[in-house]
C-alpha cells in the first residue's frame, strides 16, 4: 500500500484506513473478513493511486500531454478492470484454472531448471574480465605418438612474443602431498607460470598473485584456493606469508584466491609458482596447459595462423631442438576459445536436455490450448451475444488474450518457484563434474525467460480459440446455443491437430528414453573383465625424499599389504599403478613394445600396451582371470624377468599361437640412455579388462609384477593404488587401512578412496544423468498427452450427445458407438504416431554419441513406443466411449 | 474555475457525501457514507484521489483538526464543501434532472 500511494496524501489515507479498520471493520467482520476487506482496499487503490501519481507528474506539462496521459490512464483503467473480471471468471471455474495453470507450471518449472543450466554453462561467458579474448592453445602432432595435447615449454616463450597474444600463461597439473597442520593430504595443484593469473585477470582476495618479478626469485611461492584455505587453515587471513609443506619442501603462501575461482578445475586446490626456464625449455613435451589473452582485434583463427607461421622458431635454439623431429611431428597450434575447452564435454547432453524441455513445453501448450478451445466452444453462445450487443472484435480478442495471459502468468509464477527449488536441489546433489556448475543460479535472466514464455503462451492460449471462431455466425450461434448437429469439421480440426502433435512429441521423448535405457542396460551387462563387488581402492603416494630406492618403497608396500591382509574379512589385497575405470590417467598412454625375433622399428613397433605394474594379490582382489604362472609376494625374480600379457595384447603380438615363453620388451626410446633394454619373458595371460571405460575397448596391457627386483629398470613404486577385496562392508576398510599406513609411516597420505562399485557407477554417470532427465520429460509428456486426449474425447462426447442419440435411434448398437469413439481417438493417435516417427528418426540422431550398442533408429524401441502410445490412447478414450455407449437415445434426442 | 471539466462519478458522490457530513467529513466518514448510502464500494485511495481533484478545482477545501484527545492521537485531514462546490452540485443535479426527465417517460411507455 505504501508503494502504491503517492507521498502527499499517503499518511492520511493510511491513518484513515487504520482507524476504520480498527473501529468498524474488525468488530463487524472479524479478523478474516477484515483482512479480506483490506486486500480489497488495496486492489481498489492501485488505479487511483497510479492515476494520482500520474497527475502529479504531469501537473506541470502541456495540456496536450495531459490529455494523452489521461487517455492512457483511462485505457489502463479499463484493462485493469477487465483483468479483475477475468480473474473472477477464472476463479469460478476452478477445474479449468487448476488444470491449466498446473500444466503450465510443470512445463515452465522444467524449462527454468534446464534454462538456468544451459545459460550458466553454455551461454554465459566465463567469469573472467573480457572473457571472449581468452583462448586455450594446444598442440596437435599427428606425425608422432603425442602423449598429451598441451604445448611445450619452448612454445611458452615463442608464442608469448606473438603479436596476437597480449599475455600467455601456462600450467601443468600435478598431485602433491600436503603435510603439517592437519592430516597428510594429497591435493591437486597447478604448477603455474607467473603470468597465469595476470592472463585470466582475477586479483587475489588476500595478498597478491604471482608477478613477473617472481620468476627470478629463488623462493617457492604458492597461492591457495579459497575452499582449501577455509577448510584446512580456518580462513585465517594471516596465512598470507606463512609457510606450508608440500612434498617435504616449504612453500610460502603469497595469496588466497576469491571463492568460486578454480582453474583449470574446480578441484584445483593450490597454485605453485613454476615458470619454465628458457635455458632448459624443450620442444618435445606436451604437458603445458596454455591460456592466452588475445590482443583486441585478433580472433582465434588469426592467432592460429600467426602461431603456425612461428613454427620454424622451434627448429633450433632449444634444449632438444631438431628440425627433423619438427618435420616428422607436423606440429600445429590449435587455438580455441577458452570457454569451449572448459565446457566441451557437456555441450551435447545439455543441448539434448534443452531440446527435450522445448518439446515438453510444446506438449503442455498444446494441452492448455486445447483446454481453451473447448472452453471457447462452450462459451460460443455468450461470445455471440457480446458481438451482437456491439462489442468490437478487438474487445473480445482482448478479453480472451487477457484470460490466456492471466492463466499463463499464474502457471508461470508457480513454475518459476518450483524451478528455483528444483535448481537448489540439483546444486545440492551436484551430479557429476558438470563444469561451471557453481555458477548456476535462478536470476534475472531466468525470470525474463519465464516472462517471455508466459507471454507467448498466454497470447497463444487467447488467440488460437479466437482464430478458430473467427468466422462465427452470430445469428446461428445465438439460436443454436451448444451444438446440435454434427461438429463442424472446422472446429474439430485444430483440436485434433493439437492432440496429434502431443502424441508425436510424446513418441519422440519416449523413444529417446527407451534408447538411453537400453544403452545403459547393455553397458552394465558388458563383460568388464573384473569383479568389483566388495572391493575398496585408494591411492598411496610415497614422498620422494624418504623413499629414494626401489627396496625402500617395495618394503613399505609389502608391509602395508601384509598388515591389510591380516585384517578381519579381507580376502585378497594387492596394489597396482593403473586402476581400471579410475578417473585419473597416469603417465603415458600406450608404450611401444618389441618382440624378440622381430626386427625393431621405431616408427612401427610390434605392438603397444599400457604398463601395469602390480603387487601380487591385485589380480586376485579384482578376480581378473589369469592363466599361467601365479605370483606370490616377495618372490625372487628369476633371471627371465617374468611378465604377463593381456589377452588382446597376446593376440595382437602373437596371433593364435601361445605367448608363453616368448620374450618382449619396452621399445627403446631415442633419448633413453639405455638403448638396449632387457628382454622380459611372458609367463602368463590375463583376461581383458575394460580399464578406460565400460564403453571403450579393453586396452592391451603388459602386467609387470613387483618382485624383489624391478622388472623395468629404474622404476620405483612410489604411487600405487591399493586394491582390497573383503567380505565386510567396504566403507569400514579405509579407516583401518589409514591406521595401518600411519603406523608404518605417518607422513604418507591416502587419497582417492573409492569402492570399485562407485567407480563403475561414475563411469556411467553422465549417461545415467541424461537418461533420468529424458525419462522424466517423457513420463511428463505421456501424462500430459493422456490427460489431454481424455479431456478432448470426453468433451467431444458431451457435445455430440444429440448426434449419438440419432445414431442409436437409427439402429446403431451401443458397442458400435463405443468403438466409433475409440476408433476416432485411435485415428488421431495414428496420425500423431506417423508424424512423430518421422520427427523422432531425425532427432534421435543427436543422441548418437551417448548410445551404446543401440542404433538411433532401433526398430524395437520405436515399435514398443508406438504400441505403448496406442494402448494409452485406447485407455484414455475408453471411459468417454463407455459413457457414449450408455447414452439413452430418447433422452439425448429430446434434450436439444 | 474549471466549469469545463466534468465531474466524474466518484467526485460527485464525494461532493454529495461532503454536503451531508458538513464538518464531520474526513476520509473514513466520506468513504463510509458513499458505501452505505449509495451502495458503491470505493477504496480510500479513490476517495482521496477525488478529493485531491476537487480541491484543485476549488469545490472543496481541506482543514486539519487538532490532535485527537487520546494517547498517540493524530490530526485528521477534514474536508468541506466550498461555495463553488455547492453551486457545482446544484448544476449537476439540474443537468441530471433534465436528462432523466425525458428518459423516464419513454422507458416507462415501452414497458
Amino acid at each position: 500500500m505504501f508503494c502504491v500511494l503517492e507521498p502527499r496524501n499517503r499518511q492520511w489515507i493510511l491513518d484513515d484506513l487504520a482507524e476504520e479498520y480498527r473501529e468498524t471493520i474488525l468488530p463487524a467482520l472479524g479478523p478474516r473478513g477484515a483482512r479480506r476487506w483490506y486486500w480489497r482496499q488495496l486492489g481498489g487503490s492501485v488505479m487511483p493511486g497510479l492515476r494520482l501519481r500520474l497527475r502529479c507528474l504531469t501537473a506541470r506539462s502541456r495540456p496536450a500531454v495531459r490529455k494523452r496521459t489521461r487517455r492512457w490512464a483511462a485505457r489502463g483503467d479499463r484493462t485493469w478492470s477487465e483483468l479483475r473480471s477475468v480473474v473472477r471468471r477464472l476463479r469460478r471455474s476452478p477445474g479449468f484454472t487448476v488444470t491449466g495453470s498446473a500444466t503450465v507450471a510443470l512445463a515452465v518449472g522444467a524449462s527454468v531448471v534446464v534454462f538456468s543450466l544451459v545459460d550458466a554453462v553454455l551461454i554465459r561467458p566465463l567469469p573472467y574480465p573480457d572473457a571472449e579474448r581468452l583462448v586455450s592453445i594446444q598442440h596437435a602432432a599427428p606425425g608422432i605418438d603425442q602423449p598429451g595435447d598441451g604445448i611445450s615449454a619452448a612454445a611458452y616463450f615463442v608464442y608469448g612474443d606473438a603479436e596476437a597474444v597480449e599475455r600467455l600463461g601456462v600450467l601443468t597439473e600435478a598431485r602433491v602431498n600436503l603435510t603439517g597442520q592437519g592430516d597428510p593430504e594429497r591435493i591437486e595443484v597447478a604448477l603455474a607460470s607467473h603470468d597465469l593469473f595476470a592472463t585470466l585477470g582475477i586479483p587475489a582476495l588476500h595478498g597478491r598473485v604471482f608477478q613477473p618479478a617472481d620468476a627470478h626469485r629463488g623462493d617457492r611461492l604458492t597461492v591457495l584456493e579459497h575452499g582449501t584455505w577455509k577448510r584446512r587453515y580456518g580462513g585465517d587471513p594471516e596465512m598470507v606469508g606463512q609457510r606450508i609443506t608440500i612434498n617435504g619442501r616449504e612453500w610460502t603462501v603469497v595469496s588466497v584466491m576469491p571463492p568460486g575461482f578454480g582453474f583449470p578445475r574446480p578441484s584445483t586446490q593450490a597454485w605453485l609458482h613454476v615458470t619454465p626456464e628458457r635455458a632448459e625449455a624443450g620442444i618435445r613435451d606436451f604437458y603445458h596447459v596454455a591460456v592466452a589473452r588475445l590482443r583486441p582485434g585478433f580472433s582465434a583463427p588469426d592467432a592460429a595462423s600467426e602461431l603456425a607461421r612461428l613454427r620454424p622458431a622451434f627448429a633450433e635454439g632449444w634444449a632438444d631442438a631438431s628440425p627433423r623431429w619438427l618435420e616428422q611431428a607436423g606440429l600445429t597450434a590449435v587455438v580455441q576459445p577458452l570457454k569451449e575447452r572448459v565446457v566441451g564435454d557437456v555441450t551435447l547432453p545439455l543441448w539434448l536436455l534443452f531440446g527435450a524441455v522445448v518439446l515438453l513445453l510444446l506438449v503442455a501448450s498444446a494441452n492448455v490450448t486445447n483446454l481453451f478451445l473447448v472452453r471457447a466452444e462452450q462459451r460460443r453462445g455468450e461470445l455471440a451475444l457480446h458481438l451482437a450487443l456491439g462489442a468490437g472484435r478487438g474487445a473480445v480478442l482482448r478479453h480472451f488474450v487477457l484470460e490466456g495471459l492471466a492463466l499463463a502468468a499464474l502457471g508461470g509464477l508457480l513454475g518459476l518457484l518450483a524451478g528455483a527449488a528444483a535448481v537448489d536441489m540439483l546444486l545440492a546433489s551436484a551430479p557429476l563434474e558438470i563444469p561451471r556448475l557453481h555458477e548456476v543460479a535462478v536470476d534475472g535472466r531466468s525470470f525474463l525467460f519465464v516472462a517471455l514464455l508466459t507471454l507467448v503462451a498466454g497470447a497463444t492460449f487467447g488467440c488460437v480459440p479466437i482464430w478458430c471462431h473467427r468466422r462465427l455466425d452470430v445469428r446461428a450461434a445465438l439460436k443454436g446455443g451448444g451444438g446440435t448437429g454434427v461438429d463442424a469439421p472446422s472446429r474439430q480440426g485444430p483440436v485434433r491437430v493439437l492432440v496429434g502433435a502431443q502424441v508425436a512429441v510424446a513418441l519422440t521423448l519416449v523413444v529417446g528414453s527407451l534408447l538411453m535405457v537400453r544403452s545403459l542396460q547393455r553397458l552394465m551387462q558388458v563383460d568388464r573383465g573384473f569383479d568389483g563387488e566388495g572391493v575398496s581402492t585408494m591411492f598411496i603416494t610415497l614422498p620422494f625424499g624418504r623413499y629414494p630406492a626401489f627396496d625402500d618403497a617395495r618394503r613399505f608396500f609389502d608391509r602395508v599389504l601384509q598388515d591389510v591382509r591380516a585384517l578381519p574379512g579381507v580376502e585378497a589385497a594387492g596394489a597396482c599403478t593403473d586402476l581400471p575405470l579410475s578417473p585419473i590417467v597416469w603417465g603415458e598412454d600406450l608404450l611401444p613394445l618389441d618382440v624378440e625375433g622381430r626386427p625393431t622399428d621405431a616408427a612401427e613397433p610390434a605392438g603397444r600396451a599400457r604398463l601395469q605394474q602390480y603387487f601380487p594379490g591385485y589380480l586376485e582382489a579384482l578376480r581378473i582371470q589369469q592363466a599361467g604362472h601365479r605370483f606370490a609376494g616377495g618372490e625372487p625374480a628369476s633371471t627371465s624377468r617374468p611378465v604377463l600379457v593381456s589377452a588382446s595384447l597376446a593376440r595382437r603380438l602373437f596371433g593364435e599361437s601361445s605367448p608363453l615363453g616368448r620374450r618382449v620388451r619396452l621399445a627403446a626410446r631415442a633419448e633413453a640412455v639405455d638403448s638396449d633394454p632387457p628382454w622380459n619373458t611372458v609367463v602368463g595371460v590375463v583376461g581383458d579388462v575394460r580399464d578406460a571405460s565400460l564403453a571403450g575397448a579393453p586396452s592391451p596391457i603388459l602386467y609387470v609384477p613387483v618382485l624383489d627386483r624391478p622388472v623395468v629398470e629404474g622404476w620405483i613404486p612410489r604411487g600405487m593404488y591399493l586394491v582390497v577385496r573383503a567380505s565386510v562392508d567396504p566403507g569400514s576398510l579405509p579407516p583401518a587401512i589409514r591406521r595401518i599406513v600411519g603406523a608404518v609411516d605417518p607422513d604418507v597420505p591416502i587419497s582417492d578412496v573409492a569402492t570399485m562399485t562407485a567407480l563403475v557407477a561414475a563411469d556411467t554417470a553422465r549417461r545415467r544423468f541424461t537418461m533420468t532427465l529424458l525419462a522424466i520429460a517423457a513420463a511428463t509428456a505421456l501424462f500430459l498427452g493422456t490427460v489431454g486426449l481424455y479431456g478432448v474425447v470426453s468433451c467431444s462426447v458431451g457435445r455430440r450427445r444429440h448426434e449419438i442419440g440419432v445414431r442409436m435411434a437409427l439402429g446403431a448398437r451401443s458397442s458400435e458407438v463405443g468403438r466409433m469413439i475409440v476408433g476416432e481417438a485411435l485415428e488421431v493417435t495414428l496420425v500423431g504416431l506417423a508424424a512423430g516417427t518421422v520427427a523422432a528418426l531425425w532427432l534421435t540422431r543427436f543422441l548418437g554419441a551417448l548410445l551404446y550398442d543401440v542404433a538411433p533408429s532401433d526398430p524395437l524401441a520405436f515399435a514398443a513406443t508406438a504400441g505403448l502410445l496406442l494402448a494409452v490412447s485406447v485407455l484414455a478414450s475408453w471411459l468417454p466411449a463407455r459413457r457414449a455407449a450408455r447414452i439413452d437415445p430418447s433422452r439425448a434426442l429430446r434434450s436439444e | 474555475m474549471s466549469r469545463s471539466e466534468l465531474l466524474n462519478q466518484v467526485e460527485q458522490l464525494v461532493l454529495l457525501a461532503l454536503a451531508r457530513l458538513g464538518e464531520d467529513g474526513y476520509g473514513v466518514t466520506i468513504r463510509r457514507e458513499i458505501e452505505e448510502r449509495a451502495g458503491r464500494p470505493v477504496s480510500m485511495a479513490a476517495v482521496y484521489a477525488a478529493l485531491d481533484r476537487l480541491e484543485r478545482t476549488g469545490y472543496a477545501c481541506a482543514w486539519l483538526s487538532s490532535p485527537l484527545p487520546e494517547r498517540g492521537g493524530r490530526a485528521r485531514k477534514h474536508f468541506r464543501l466550498t461555495a463553488e462546490g455547492v453551486s457545482a452540485l446544484r448544476e449537476e443535479r439540474e443537468a441530471m434532472r433534465r436528462m432523466w426527465e425525458g428518459l423516464r417517460l419513454r422507458a416507462e411507455a415501452e414497458r
